[in-house]
């Protein structure tokens, strides 16, 4: 307890610290249309977000409420494109090496696809799709599977050989090598995977709302930036910032007891 | 029960997947009768003025129920090319280039003219403007040459979008000069708010919300739309037609011909809707603004409304719109207008095989001359039913036809006055 108070304490100061560098930093500047200061955002942005419910006057309580009823949808594009990619992707990266057809289509798949850069692909989504909602989730989970299912091919093709052989050497069927002997070899190069995906899952929910969403964070920072509004831009800018970091602090905290066995340096 | 809890809640995350994504937006069961029309508009005060009609209930008067939602512009051409929305509000500026790639989209009644293009400086710049020069003794195409020339070898900033690409080039052509002569600073047209503020750029042109911003920040205008428009001539060949374009509802011609009463019911919702914005200025800002705010996440004033409408894109009714559709010496007729337009994609390269003509890509004058038919039509119907006797059912409907009448909803009018007189 006492070390997690000592930590909580070392974080505000910092926190404070980097506010205070930064409201200077605003200050010598004195344009909040290029350097908006944290004080200007708290005053100004943020209760300008009330905007978006029609509010005639910006409004903190309105405000809140505005962004909690965009950051749902967002949070919902986020996590059904986790679930769904995450899922597809480890299989699919597993049955490539499993099943000699799905092998031959990991040609395609993860040699040529995975190199088109997933920003390029949102004006086909968009022309595929009509701005539909589905288009929106359709790109997240193809985001999120071209990214697991690489990592997945990869980490099973570095499972060392003489392990497998030995599996072979004790009689181990197929499904029982990867029971026993791959799937808990991967699972520390899974974690570290998986972890930078919870990262880029904002990335591509930003991406996909961006362009077309009708509800959303990234569908509100669309707005803000067609009208230049670079303190709303920096209101979001943080916001996505705790999102990332609780996403990062969440992982790592559910997902530590599955590598303790894992040598760390 | 781990493993029945992770089936319950893929089994949750799917069908939520399955009903969300392929939903429609509406609760169908309360509006069965009508007719659902799914709508996008553009985030701008010259393509949302069709919140007013929703919010006074005009659509759903004349049997629509309407489905609307803000879409950004580079929604426009997928989602009717798609099917995923029947009608847009656009500027021609967006259908119009992309006709080789989607040539059933039309645009088939106007609202407005956007003549909200200007070329913007910093308040205490030494560049003058258009009135400075004239107020200097100088003819108004002699000051729009001068004040055009003062952009040679500074750096002009504008947007890559191809709507404002012909005014870029008559401003540049007013001054003598080409793209050449200007140090050309391309980038989104939010970017260049950002390019003026920093000093990066001596001249910036780009869309409305734009100017709005740079405006309300003390920039101001030297050359404006108006300025060049009022030179122009009735003919296509007059470039000066480039800085101006009417704003307007479009569809794909299948939707056109698959529901073409619809589509005349929604233009005498549009021409209601322009006749309310002139006639109760204040009633109409006063539903539109909030809903551009909520839309855009900016506010909108009154004040601001009023420059919207009166400045920057003037609404015309019915009856004013009835020179584009008929009076070839009125250099706003829709085939100079649309002629000028077509010619300057021509001139950048849009049509690489298949030039459009006016009548590809405009249905607004058969819509406009349909509802003068039908309203012809349903007047000398009216006056005829006012000399019978009606029953007391035929009585009901008559008012009804006389209030579709009033609304521009003459084909309604039209049809309900002929299934009386069939009755008699």
């Amino acid at each position: 307890m006492k070390r997690l108070l000592k930590k909580s304490a070392s974080l505000v100061v910092v926190v404070i610290i980097v506010m205070a560098l930064w409201q200077m930093l605003s200050i010598k500047v004195n344009d909040t249309t290029v350097m908006p200061g944290p004080v200007f955002i708290w005053e100004e942005s943020f209760p300008s977000l009330a905007y978006f419910n029609g509010s005639n006057t910006p409004d903190r309580t309105q405000a809140l409420a505005v962004i909690m009823s965009h950051l749902i949808p967002t949070l919902l594009r986020a996590l059904i494109g986790l679930v769904f990619g995450i899922t597809l992707g480890f299989l699919y990266g597993l049955y490539s090496h499993y099943y000699a057809a799905v092998r031959i289509s990991s040609i395609v798949v993860l040699k040529i696809l995975r190199n088109i850069p997933l920003l390029a692909l949102i004006p086909l989504f968009l022309h595929w799709f009509g701005g539909h909602e589905f288009g929106n989730y359709v790109y997240i989970v193809f985001a999120v599977f071209i990214v697991v299912s690489t990592n997945t091919y990869d980490a099973v093709l570095n499972v060392p050989v003489t392990l497998i052989n030995l599996g072979r050497t004790l009689s181990m069927r197929k499904p029982q090598i990867y029971k026993s002997i791959i799937f808990p070899y991967i699972i520390p190069e899974m974690i570290g995977s998986l972890r930078n995906v919870f990262g880029l899952i904002w990335a591509f929910v930003l991406a996909a709302e961006y362009i077309s969403a009708q509800s959303g964070l990234g569908y509100m920072i669309n707005r803000s930036y067609l009208h230049t509004n670079m303190g709303q831009l920096v209101f979001f800018m943080l916001l996505f910032m705790l999102l990332g970091m609780s996403t990062y602090l969440l992982f790592n905290r559910y997902t530590k007891s599955l590598t303790t066995w894992a040598t760390t340096e | 029960m781990g493993n029945h809890r992770i089936a319950f809640v893929f089994f949750a995350a799917f069908s939520f997947l399955l009903f969300h994504g392929c939903s429609g937006e509406s609760d169908e069961t309360e509006v069965d009768k009508l007719k659902t029309v799914r709508f996008g508009m553009l985030p701008y005060g010259d393509h949302s003025y069709a919140i007013i009609g929703v919010k006074k209930g005009w659509f759903n008067e004349v049997g629509i129920n309407l489905e609307y939602k803000a879409i950004k512009i580079e929604e426009v051409v997928p989602s009717l090319k798609n099917k995923t929305l029947d009608i847009c509000s656009t500027p021609p500026g967006v259908l119009i280039p992309s006709y080789e790639n989607a040539p059933d989209l039309r645009m088939f009644v106007f609202g407005d003219v956007f003549q909200g293009y200007a070329i913007l400086v910093k308040s205490d710049s030494e560049y003058k403007s258009v009135a400075d020069f004239v107020n200097e003794g100088l003819s108004s195409e002699e000051a729009l040459q001068e004040a055009a020339k003062q952009l040679k070898g500074k750096t002009f900033t504008y947007p890559s979008e191809t709507a404002i690409q012909p005014f870029i080039d008559l401003v540049l052509n007013k001054g003598g000069l080409e793209r050449a002569d200007v140090e050309s600073l391309v980038i989104d047209d939010p970017l260049t708010v950002n390019a003026m503020r920093r000093g990066q750029a001596d001249f910036q042109t780009s869309g409305v919300p734009s100017r709005i911003t740079l405006q309300k920040e003390g920039f101001r205008p030297i050359i404006s739309a108006i300025d060049l428009v009022k030179a122009a001539r009735p003919s296509p060949e007059s470039k000066e037609l480039s800085s101006v374009f009417h704003d307007g509802w479009a569809t794909s011609k299948t939707y056109y011909e698959e529901e073409y009463a619809t589509i005349l019911r929604l233009a005498s919702v549009n021409f209601r809707i322009t006749r309310f914005m002139n006639d109760n200025q204040s009633e109409a800002i006063a539903l539109h603004m909030p809903y551009l705010t909520e839309i855009t996440g900016q506010p909108f004033s009154a004040e601001d409304g009023k420059i919207i409408y009166e400045d920057l894109n003037p609404f015309f009714s019915f009856e004013d719109q009835r020179p584009w559709f008929h009076d070839d010496s009125e250099p706003l007729y829709y085939k100079h207008l649309y002629g000028r337009i077509i010619k300057d994609f021509v001139n950048q390269g849009a049509f690489p095989n298949n030039v459009p003509t006016v009548d590809d890509v405009i249905f607004a004058d058969d819509i406009y001359k349909e509802l003068e038919r039908l309203s012809a039509s349903s007047e000398k119907k009216i006056k005829l039913l006012g000399t019978k006797t009606l029953s007391d059912d035929d009585k009901v409907t008559f008012e009804k036809v006389k209030h579709y009448h009033s609304i521009y909803n003459y084909y309604d009018s039209d049809r309900l006055a002929s299934d009386i007189i069939s009755d008699l």
